[in-house]
């Protein structure tokens, strides 16, 4: 590991005050792997020549391939200013909107934060959101302008253009910033007075206890008195005299900061560095007469300072290095500036690398950066109380609620200390996958004195086993092995520690390589001795669990307090935990080693490895003491994706991570081959653990689906699932799309807004052709004019009168929101029909009520009347939001508002026609459960049965009628039980009916099944049939969307929202920003692709958010055809202009595998017509 | 084939025939390939765009018109354009490809449909997509049979799935009511049908809730009403046994 030894960093991380953690946060491709690239190099774990084009942070294959950051990684770097040593746990994060979920677990651990522009690009969407995170996270942030290069490579600006070009993307940054200090002021005004009325009344009542109101006012921070003009917000804005902005170019290897030029000018010059500081950015020119720094370049028509004594010198270096290619200058400028130029770099014929080789020792980037960062960015140290409280309390709770004990965790997270009493506090960001093969213990290492002589000795003893052995053998082998086997096996005799530490290191690595590979075979490979198969074979012994688990999680956390040991037991507090919970169910002194009684969202588990993380390297380590960065190894059991973990149960656990970017892109995930389904599975839930910002999820229809941040992301989660997690095949697919099928009241006006008085006979018209072309006999259905459906079971006996009708829609709205209360209301209608007796708590029976008088309030008028008191069942599955009303007259039934009356149940009617009651009822929920249009479940439908007539009754069967509702529920499974189709009314043998000896009237109607069961597919027929001769309409489900945006981008989304038939319900603007927040409603079916269009169309400037909110009808008929003159007018014969509810009907039938109505071919004559042979 | 060379040999493309044989005689009518279907399925409804021509045939392939005597004979009319309406409706013809395929795709999605509604997971209790149906049947290379309801062909294909993938027909909850008396008897002998017992409760009756395969219930149903002569009863719960809701993997 380069410069820098383990033992450093080791000793540099117990001293919290030298530490800083800090992550580099910026828009997509605005350098920040690269920047980081340059300061790894620093440390000379990679070459300062590739610094830059290595991206040595970007580790996985598809990063490095599409140059784009996809995780975040840290690594710890040593930085040495004067005599002060510093650790740096840098922490790169990606850029690309779809992963700021990283950049949130990466902002979470760090102090400060390195925000990179690029100069030309200014300030973009990604650079907003980053510096509104670290606003969020209040961690400081300071300012490195990046690819200054390009302003004279590429613009060819002059210095002076390019001063005010900087200028101005300073002021774009203070504009940000600026903006979210003022939201926070205005809100926190707004939370500041609700705040003191609800003391006021706390005060009121918190009179009787006066004990808590003394320990609090201690701990009120929030005392913002004053409003935005007396809030001070100097401190925030960057500046270069503050020293809080880098100028640099990090590809060419240099940056710098006034700092720097103040120090160098102040020795040629004479001028005080104090002086130079303040002057060298702003508004001043230095006047040669006088010797003076004046104020008013601009005016004046001067050069500023900072153009004269800074930019003009670079654009002087770059102008004889890159664009004149002058030798003789550059020669002269390199022994001025008083650095060494390697004979290679100078004779390349890149110029860059020459400028890099000059730059890089001159205006070295990681010096500038580091120094800064040293500077500006708190120590863990100096973490204010104000973030610890906004840590420690999670969501609306106040600091002050927390119990006594928590609160004085506070002080432990202010001291930071690595005292051995101090609780031990550790925040996990995020969970990450890393090859088991890339583990320390699994490779080599360098070993130890004591280790090293045991192994000296063993490889001695084994030596001189082996020579006596066979040494002829060893002797073919020697001969027959790649150059290093020598080495391996000599030392083994040498006394020389060097060169065993080498053999056996390389064995050990190769014995390792080996076991994962899983046999000697592959450690005889590797090239080394004998003895590296005896360490195969001993290390493929001791650690076969982790060579058969590829994939190892590591957590990504923090330690904020105390000293943390490898094999510790620690508490893991999940977010919903309450200390105070805890507190109590756990004894004063409980360690997490101990049992404890078990409490929710609380765990004990045990740190089975710590490690320091380099990039794509670990090192093991012992402990980690608070205010450093680390990754911990055996936690996969007990941290899905964050956690807190503390020695104290007084712990609470941290606020969540707040997501810029919640997951919206949906897809459906199958296996290619569908055996291999639990592989996926465990795929999903590995993928599931390892991404922060990735749900996986199982549908109701069987799905599985993943739902990600964006199309980038989605394309990360199924390479990682495919290539890491599942290790299969597999395919994405748009998610299946709900519908519902509904009726609407005939429609007033035509398509063409003309009135219409004959669209009720269209519709007719329609079903009759319909019913012509499914070649059915139609002599058992009548229709009326009415909408009501007479229809006929095939043995002659009963006939059924159903009439169709729309539900109003709050109606239907009140069915859906309780469907939990029409399940009890079922239950306890079950049990009444039994003759037992439930036992109802007073609660549930008063919503019934409300649930029946608000029914009854929403159905008004004549053509309701007591609809609610005849409410026969509610459907699909019995609690649906559709209607089976009771209309036949003298049939009186018990409603299903029986349970309120207890007692008096009215004992009346035929008991004949009681008998079918459950086939009717069971009819109507076939029929309500798949819909005719395409096999949907209705909504909002209401059925009522109007007649009823059994023709020569049956005699009443023996059972009683609670075996009737079995047989009747039977009846359809028979039919799919026996293979034969019940519900079709063609003829049909007699099936298997096998001697069913039912009471059955008449031997003749055997042949078509059980009696009941052709009530119910009769009843299932006649609704479908009264629902057709409806107008019909499909309903979709709509999500509600909120897309924030941009005043300059609006435009473009309400574009991407019209082309998706979206709707915007309202608009405002957000206070004190800049930003519109657009509520629109989107159907659930155009949604697939919607967040990638808008976030490209809009440049990344809108993103949006979409919930599930509710169904509405699609406004057009899918069997719509223009009928009337106008209309043939207006939308041609064939009114090809898109229907969109056919375009969605059609879609769900043909993946169901209905009939579509669809011509084959379209132009008969347009078809090739030669022969096949020809 | 150069177009210069002479064929003494005239081929019928893009022809379906359409045969009727009506009054002794045989009437062809020439028609557009892959048209007729969906004529009949009234998908089509311009007659033009499905006969070549409105005359009708005693022989197509040799243009031999049929007689107008026998047609008014045969079908009681001389219009034409009623006559091939007729043949169209009636009349036997041999189903283009186009036809075939889209007819076999249709029943084997049908198919796929009816098993993905009828069966579940049995670790996850929940159901497969019917996508995913479809390429098991795939896999275990599957052929649709035409003249075979598609609901038949789904049983099969329930019982072929067996094989390669997990999958079960999705149970039915039952309540089984049996009076004590026949109630140990009867639990014996229905013990092999029964899956799971959810819950047993011996009080005045023997209550059971079980899950069950659909395939049995006809036999259980039977049992239980022989068995008992009528006194004990059987209540389906839930015809399918699956999770509802949306669940997090997690």
């Amino acid at each position: 590991m380069g410069q820098t030894s383990l033992d450093k960093i080791i000793a540099l991380q117990k001293n919290p005050s030298n530490i800083r953690n800090l992550c580099i946060l910026a828009h997509v491709d605005h350098g920040k792997t690269t920047l980081a690239d340059c300061l790894v190099a620093s440390n000379g774990i990679i070459s300062s020549r590739l610094a830059g084009k290595l991206r040595y942070l970007d580790s996985r294959e598809d990063e490095q391939l599409r140059g784009i950051t996809m995780k975040s990684s840290a690594i710890s770097l040593h930085y040495a200013a004067g005599e002060k040593d510093f650790l740096i746990n840098l922490i790169d994060s990606p850029g690309h909107v779809d992963f700021s979920s990283e950049v949130s677990t990466a902002v979470r651990l760090c102090d400060g934060a390195i925000v990179i522009v690029d100069a030309v690009e200014g300030v973009c969407p990604q650079t907003q959101a980053v510096l509104r995170q670290a606003w969020l996270e209040n961690i400081r942030p300071v300012l490195v302008i990046n690819k200054i290069d390009r302003l004279i490579m590429e613009l060819k600006l002059s210095s002076q253009e390019a001063y005010t070009h900087l200028k101005k993307i300073l002021e774009q940054v203070n504009a940000v910033t600026g903006a979210l200090f003022t939201s926070k002021v205005l809100e926190e005004r707004a939370d500041k007075e609700e705040e003191k009325k609800e003391k006021k009344k706390e005060e009121d009542e918190g009179r009787e206890d006066p004990e808590d109101v003394l320990e609090s006012p201690g701990e009120q921070v929030y005392d913002w008195s004053a409003g935005l003009e007396e809030t001070d917000d100097s401190h925030l804005y960057f500046s270069p005299d503050q020293g809080n902005v880098v100028f640099s170019s990090a590809i060419d290897g240099w940056g710098f900061s006034i700092q720097q030029f103040a120090d160098i000018y102040s020795q040629k010059m004479g001028i005080r560095t104090g002086v130079l500081l303040k002057t060298l950015w702003g508004d001043f020119y230095l006047n040669a007469k006088a010797k003076k720094i004046m104020k008013g370049a601009r005016a004046k028509g001067k050069k500023p300072l900072f153009v004269q004594l800074v930019l003009d010198s670079i654009w002087s270096l770059y102008d004889a290095v890159v664009i004149q290619r002058d030798k003789d200058r550059v020669d002269k400028m390199v022994s001025s500036l008083g650095v060494k130029v390697l004979a290679r770099d100078s004779r390349h014929s890149d110029p860059k690398v020459l400028l890099a080789a000059i730059c890089s020792q001159w205006l070295p980037v990681s010096q500038a950066v580091l120094f800064m960062v040293c500077e500006k960015l708190p120590s863990p140290l100096d973490m204010g109380s104000e973030r610890v409280e906004r840590l420690m309390s999670v969501g609306a709770r106040r600091f002050d609620s927390l119990p006594q004990q928590t609160q004085e965790l506070k002080t432990a997270f202010l001291q930071c200390s690595s005292e051995e009493s101090a609780p031990v506090i550790v925040f996990v960001s995020k969970m990450f996958a890393i090859e088991a093969k890339a583990l320390p213990q699994n490779k080599q290492r360098p070993l130890t004195q004591e280790e090293l002589a045991e192994r000296k000795e063993k490889a001695r003893q084994r030596h001189a086993d082996r020579m006596a052995a066979n040494q002829q053998a060893e002797a073919q082998e020697g001969c027959s092995q790649s150059g290093n086997s020598p080495q391996t096996v000599h030392p083994a005799e040498d006394n020389s520690t060097g060169g065993c530490a080498g053999g056996c290191a390389v064995g050990c690595a190769v014995g390792c390589a080996g076991g994962c590979a899983g046999g000697s075979a592959g450690g005889c490979a590797g090239g080394s001795g004998v003895s590296a198969q005896m360490e195969t074979l001993s290390l493929s012994v001791a650690r076969p669990e982790q060579v058969e688990q590829k994939e190892v999680f590591l957590a990504f956390a923090r330690v904020y307090s105390g000293v943390v040991r490898r094999g510790q037991r620690v508490f893991v507090l999940g977010p919903k935990y309450d200390p105070a919970q805890g507190l109590r169910a756990l004894s004063d002194g409980s360690a997490a080693d101990e049992p404890a009684p078990p409490v929710p969202h609380l765990q004990s588990c045990s740190l089975d490895h710590l490690y320091l993380l380099m990039g794509r390297e670990l090192e093991e380590l012992e402990e980690v003491p608070s205010g450093n960065v680390l990754g911990i190894g055996g936690l996969e059991e007990s941290v899905l994706k964050s956690a807190t973990l503390s020695t104290s149960p007084a712990c609470p656990p941290f606020t969540p991570l707040n997501f810029e970017a919640t997951p919206i892109v949906r897809v459906a995930i199958e296996p290619k081959h569908p055996s291999e389904m639990p592989k996926l599975v465990r795929g999903m839930r590995l993928l599931n653990q390892a991404d922060p910002c990735a749900e996986v999820l199982i549908q109701e229809t069987g799905e599985h689906v993943l739902v990600t941040a964006g199309e980038v992301h989605l394309q990360r989660c199924l390479d990682d699932l495919r290539t890491r997690f599942a290790k299969i095949e597999i395919s994405a697919s748009k998610p299946i799309i709900p519908f519902r099928e509904t009726l609407v009241r005939p429609p007033k006006v035509d398509m063409v807004n003309e009135d219409l008085g004959r669209q009720h006979k269209v519709a007719v018209i329609h079903q009759v052709k319909e019913e012509a072309s499914h070649g059915r006999c139609s002599d058992t259905l009548h229709l009326d004019p009415s909408g009501l459906v007479t229809l006929t079971t095939p043995n002659r006996q009963a006939t059924l009168g159903v009439c169709a009708t729309p539900l109003p829609e709050e109606v239907t709205r009140l069915l859906e929101s309780s469907t939990e209360l029409i399940r009890t209301l079922e239950q306890v209608n079950l049990s009444v029909r039994e003759g037992r007796l439930m036992d109802v708590s007073p609660r549930t029976l008063e919503a019934i009520v409300g649930l029946k008088t608000s029914l009854e309030s929403l159905l008004p008028g004549r053509k309701w009347k007591n609809a609610v008191e005849h409410i026969w069942a509610f459907g699909p599955r019995r609690y649906g939001p559709n209607l089976l009303l009771n209309s036949v007259e003298g049939y009186h039934r018990s409603s299903v508002w029986q349970c309120l009356e207890r007692g008096g149940r009215a004992e009346a009617g035929e008991q004949t026609v009681r008998d079918y009651d459950n086939s009717i009822v069971s009819g109507f929920q076939l029929a309500t459960l798949a819909g005719p249009l395409c096999e949907e479940p209705l909504m909002g439908v209401c059925f009522s049965l109007e007649t009823w007539d059994m023709k020569s009754a049956p005699q009443p069967p023996h059972q009683d009628s609670l075996e009737e509702d079995s047989n009747s529920q039977d009846a359809s499974v028979a039919a799919e039980a026996g293979g034969n189709q019940m519900e079709s009314t063609a003829a049909m043998a007699a099936g298997p009916g096998q001697g069913r000896r039912r009471a059955e009237p008449g031997a003749s109607t055997d042949c078509y099944g059980p009696f009941s069961g052709q009530l119910i597919a009769t009843m299932k027929e006649a609704c479908r049939h009264a629902f057709q001769a409806r107008p019909q309409r499909l309903m979709a489900a709509m999500y509600t969307c909120e897309i924030m945006a941009t005043a300059e981008v609006l435009g473009r989304v309400y574009g991407v929202l019209g082309k998706r038939e979206g709707r915007v319900l309202h608009e405002e603007m957000k206070e004190g920003t800049d930003m519109f927040i657009i509520k629109a409603v989107l159907p659930v079916a155009e949604s697939f692709g919607f967040a990638d269009e808008i976030r490209k169309r809009t440049s990344g400037l809108a993103s949006p958010q979409l919930v599930f909110s509710h169904w509405e009808v699609i406004s057009s008929d899918p069997f719509w055809v223009p009928t009337t003159e106008e209309e043939y007018l207006h939308f041609g014969e064939k009114a090809d202009s898109a229907n969109q509810a056919l375009k969605y009907m059609n879609a769900v039938r043909r993946r169901k595998g209905l009939y579509v109505e669809e011509k084959i071919v379209e132009h008969g004559e347009k078809q090739r017509t030669l022969g096949r042979n020809k | 084939m150069s177009i210069f060379t002479p064929t003494n040999q005239i081929r019928l493309t893009n022809v379906a025939v359409v045969r009727m044989k009506k009054g002794g005689k045989r009437f062809e009518i020439a028609c557009y390939k892959n048209k007729v279907m969906s004529w009949r399925s009234g998908a089509e409804k311009d007659l033009d765009e499905v006969l070549q021509t409105n005359s009708v045939f005693i022989n197509v392939s040799k243009g031999q018109v049929a007689k107008k005597d026998d047609l008014s004979n045969a079908f009681g009319t001389e219009d034409l354009n009623d006559i091939c309406k007729q043949i169209l409706a009636k009349g036997e013809l041999q189903v283009s490809d186009k036809e075939r395929q889209s007819q076999l795709e249709t029943s084997f999605r049908d198919i796929a449909t009816i098993v993905a509604e009828k069966c579940v997971n049995p670790e996850t209790k929940r159901p497969y997509t019917v996508n995913l149906i479809e390429r098991a049947m795939k896999d275990i290379h599957y052929s649709v049979k035409a003249n075979k309801s598609t609901k038949q062909q789904a049983l099969e294909v329930i019982r072929q799935l067996k094989e390669s993938i997990q999958i079960q027909r999705a149970h039915m909850r039952l309540r089984l009511l049996l009076p004590v008396k026949e109630g140990k008897r009867l639990k014996e002998k229905l013990k092999p049908l029964l899956k799971v017992v959810e819950s047993e409760d011996f009080d005045e009756q023997l209550e059971m809730v079980c899950l069950v395969d659909p395939g049995c219930f006809r036999e259980i149903d039977e049992m239980i009403r022989c068995e008992t002569k009528g006194r004990g009863s059987l209540e389906v719960l839930s015809l399918k046994d699956v999770e509802e809701g949306e669940e997090r993997l997690e």
